[in-house]
């Protein structure tokens, strides 16, 4: 599958997923880390405000306790109780109007005293009709206190009372009904203090006392101050008070009910208290349920604690944010980073491709530059050291261009052993050709005329003699020398160098056409070839070397090409031999040569054999 | 409870009227004599009993309430010895129970005089003494309406009487030789008449603030002004 995606792309989307990952991973690690500890601080709070709230609850009913032990053991008290001919609203009006007396010191907001018979003697929120009137100095209501009297209070099926008159002192809460002129909420809860009255002396029981304080919202909103926590007074469900306004309570109950039924069968199950959390009006909390059973109806209730769960994880969220802008910032950072880097990276990369595409548009002096040590600097070093090469086999092609034709020059390279450059000895053919008449033709002409002319001509020639795969040896002059058999040996090199000779003066009658048209000077060129076994080598000093056959024979083509005419192609003997059946050729007269002691024969080539 | 002591006060200057004027012995208008003055209290007041709260319904945070002026406090003077014998009435001396109160705070009884105790209250009342000379008495648990006599027979100032069940309760029965004494008024004042002349020792008495004695000389006919001032409160 091929990917659109460029190498700069990918690395960047990848390293900016993996810090995307990473910032993620910590987030989420130290999200659930803080929550984790956020809650643990959360829970310790709880606990530690459940002990406050149990110490001063203790302290609380502990006074209460030490005042009910005192008010029962009053001498006054039991007197007024222990009475011959017991007559109970007598006793009752008694009690009541020195409990109401003894309310001044004893202040307790629940005060209720029971005879042995469970009747309620004295009830601080139903105190007798008359002794409300002796104390305000008026005539009692007649029709309250038969009211009264029809309905005395009773209170003997209550278990803490029960306990009471057996001797047993009890705490706990309950809730209370106020009587109905009693302004505010008709129940009220207490946590209360239960003791037996005993006459003094006997031990015999003559009733019981029960002091309690409010579980309301005062007392909620004082341990709240204490605390920080919100205090709410349960009971089978049902709110009784707490340190919010009365106006949550219906919001409360619906939160609470629940979670009171959880925490109850968490305790019951595992025997110890757990928090639970709590939606209350949208807030969530986290409670914290301490049981308190109503000892007069024994209906399960509890102390509830709780404390805000948002506002303990707003430091988490807080966190939360600043880790996400940090992710964020450290995501933006290493996208920008990413690019800087993806971009180094295949910047030199995109380079190199476009060296080599330059490469591949013939450009050998594409180069790169190189950066650093790594791969990629090392890949840039291999490329340019490449390009070396290349460049140095092209010039090695370019400058046996000049000497041989392309194919030969390519055989030559692509040779496997190697072409001997040695100097040796081996059969060749040598090609000589020169303008006839050229002092003469240069002599009236501007250099550079003449130099294009040459130029022009020899193109023309080389072209030739490539096309035949000979190597140009040298041009002396107006000069040419050519030569088949060295460095690429041919099998009818003999053929080969007529066919050219041949073709060098067809091609020369075209290029005089050419000039002629021009109105230019025609030339005309001999051409004297002969064949023989020469040295060949390369030739010269250090600095300038050149490849080239030597020899008798070579000299021999050379004094043949001076003896052609115009337009004539000379052959030697030698050549006419090797050649037998294949050219036409024309005797001609020997001829003496510079150099040669005996005449030579030389041959005229008048054509191919057809 | 305003109300209540209101009533008691009432009461009290009822009793004390009829105190004042002995109606068991005309004194005849010539050759006796009368002894009158203010008696002056420079000692701190007794302090009021606490008010009960308003609220029935016991609250730690109620303050409370300051109890506004009380009435003059009613102090007994009376001459220690008169010579002669002073029988004892024969309509008894009435101390009720009122209000959770002794309708009086000082009883002055001549010897002999039979005091008729009566529970008015809807509630429980006892009455007992830790008498020295007279015999003391448990009366026992009274209900509304119930009654008690006792015949003081012996000289004894004070007669302390309580309640056993209101520790607030209590008064002093004065067992005196004679009949001449006197209550102040709300202003101080006293007014002692139909004493024979002659020097007598003299006591302005209260339970609270210690008693002075003090001599007095009167003639026939004439009236002897004499003002006490009571500096002490009793240890």
């Amino acid at each position: 599958m091929t990917s659109t995606f460029k190498l700069r792309d990918k690395l960047w989307v990848a390293q900016t997923l993996l810090v995307l990952v990473v910032v993620g991973g910590v987030l989420v690690l130290l999200n659930a880390r803080l929550k984790a500890v956020s809650l643990q601080a959360l829970n310790g709070d709880l606990t530690n405000t459940l002990s406050v709230f149990q110490n001063v609850v203790e302290e609380r009913t502990a006074n209460l306790a030490g005042k009910a032990q005192l008010v029962a053991g009053l001498p006054r008290l039991t007197a007024a109780i222990d009475v011959k001919r017991y007559d109970p609203i007598q006793v009752s009006n008694t009690v009541s109007e020195l409990c109401l007396d003894l309310q001044d010191t004893v202040r307790a907001p629940l005060f209720l005293v029971v005879d042995a018979k469970g009747r309620v003697l004295f009830d601080n929120f139903h105190p007798p009709e008359e002794i409300r009137a002796l104390r305000e100095g008026r005539e009692p209501d007649p029709a309250k206190v038969r009211a009264e009297r029809q309905s005395p209070l009773k209170a003997d099926g209550w278990p803490n009372i029960q306990k009471a008159l057996a001797g047993q002192p009890s705490r706990g809460a309950f809730q209370y009904d106020l009587p109905s002129e009693a302004a505010g909420p008709k129940t009220l809860a207490f946590q209360t203090v239960t003791v037996p009255i005993t006459a003094p002396g006997g031990g015999r029981i003559l009733g019981a006392l029960v002091l309690g304080f409010a579980l309301d919202h005062p007392l909620a909103d004082r341990l709240k101050k204490m605390t920080e926590s919100e205090v709410v007074f349960e009971l089978g469900g049902k709110v009784l008070a707490s340190s919010w306004d009365d106006a949550k309570a219906p919001g409360l109950t619906g939160g609470l009910a629940p979670a009171a039924v959880e925490a109850a069968s968490w305790r019951e199950k595992n025997g110890a208290a757990r928090s639970v959390p709590v939606r209350i009006d949208g807030e969530t909390f986290l409670a914290l349920f301490d049981p308190f059973p109503d000892v007069k109806t024994d209906a399960p209730g509890d102390y509830v604690i709780l404390r805000s769960l948002d506002k303990a994880l707003a430091l988490q969220k807080t966190l939360q944010k600043s880790i996400l802008a940090l992710g964020l910032l450290g995501v933006l950072l290493a996208f920008g980073m990413s690019l800087v880097f993806a971009g180094r990276i295949t910047a030199p990369l995109t380079a190199l491709s476009l060296a080599a595409e330059e490469v591949g548009k013939g450009n050998l002096h594409a180069e790169v530059r190189v950066e650093g040590n790594d791969e990629v600097g090392l890949l840039a070093k291999a490329f340019n050291s490449m390009m070396t090469g290349l460049r140095e086999k092209d010039r090695v092609t370019g400058i046996l261009g000049k000497y041989v034709s392309p194919e030969v020059a390519k055989k030559i390279l692509s040779s496997e052993e190697g072409l001997s450059l040695q100097g040796e000895r081996r059969e060749c053919v040598i090609l000589f050709s020169d303008i006839r008449g050229f002092t003469a033709f240069s002599e009236n002409m501007a250099p550079e005329k003449l130099v294009a002319d040459l130029n022009e001509y020899f193109g023309l020639m080389v072209e030739t003699i490539f096309e035949y795969q000979g190597t140009v040896d040298k041009f002396i002059g107006d000069a040419i020398m050519a030569v088949w058999g060295a460095p690429v040996p041919f099998e009818d090199k003999e053929l080969r160098g007529v066919r050219c000779a041949l073709g060098m003066q067809k091609a020369l009658i075209k290029l005089n056409q050419d000039r002629l048209s021009r109105g230019a000077q025609p030339l005309t060129m001999g051409i004297g070839i002969n064949v023989g076994v020469v040295v060949s080598g390369n030739l010269g000093s250090v600095r300038r070397v050149d490849y080239t056959v030597i020899g008798e024979e070579v000299n021999l083509s050379s004094r043949l090409c001076s003896k052609a005419a115009p337009g004539q192609v000379l052959i030697s003997d030698a050549m006419a031999r090797k050649l037998r059946g294949l050219i036409e050729v024309r005797p001609l007269e020997p001829v003496t040569l510079k150099g040669f002691s005996e005449p030579v024969k030389v041959y005229e080539v008048t054509g191919l054999t057809a | 409870m305003r109300k209540t002591l209101f009533w008691a006060f009432t009461l009290f200057f009822l009793v004390s009227a009829s105190q004042a004027a002995p109606h068991h012995k005309p004194i005849r208008a010539t050759g006796k004599a009368v002894l009158t003055g203010k008696v002056l209290v420079t000692a701190p007041p007794r302090k009021p009993k606490k008010a009960s709260s308003s609220s029935y319904y016991g609250d730690d945070n109620q303050p409370t309430p300051t109890p506004g002026p009380q009435p003059p406090e009613e102090i007994l003077v009376y001459v220690e010895k008169v010579p002669g014998k002073w029988p004892a009435p024969q309509r008894p001396a009435v101390l009720d129970q009122q209000g959770v109160k002794f309708t009086r705070r000082i009883l002055p009884v001549v010897r002999g005089t039979v005091v008729r105790f009566t529970n008015q209250d809807p509630i429980y009342h006892n009455i007992f003494s830790n008498s020295q000379s007279n015999r003391s008495f448990d009366l026992g648990k009274k209900s509304k309406g119930q009654s008690a006599s006792v015949t003081f027979t012996e000289l004894e100032v004070p007669v302390k009487l309580f309640c056993e069940i209101h520790a607030s309760m209590s008064s002093n029965i004065l067992v005196l030789q004679n009949p001449f004494f006197a209550s102040t008024t709300p202003g101080g004042a006293y007014r002692i008449e139909g004493l024979p002349p002659g020097d007598y020792k003299v006591v302005a008495w209260h339970d609270y603030w210690e008693p002075v004695t003090f001599k007095a000389t009167v003639k026939a006919g004439e009236t002897a002004v004499h003002n006490v001032t009571l500096d002490k409160v009793r240890e």
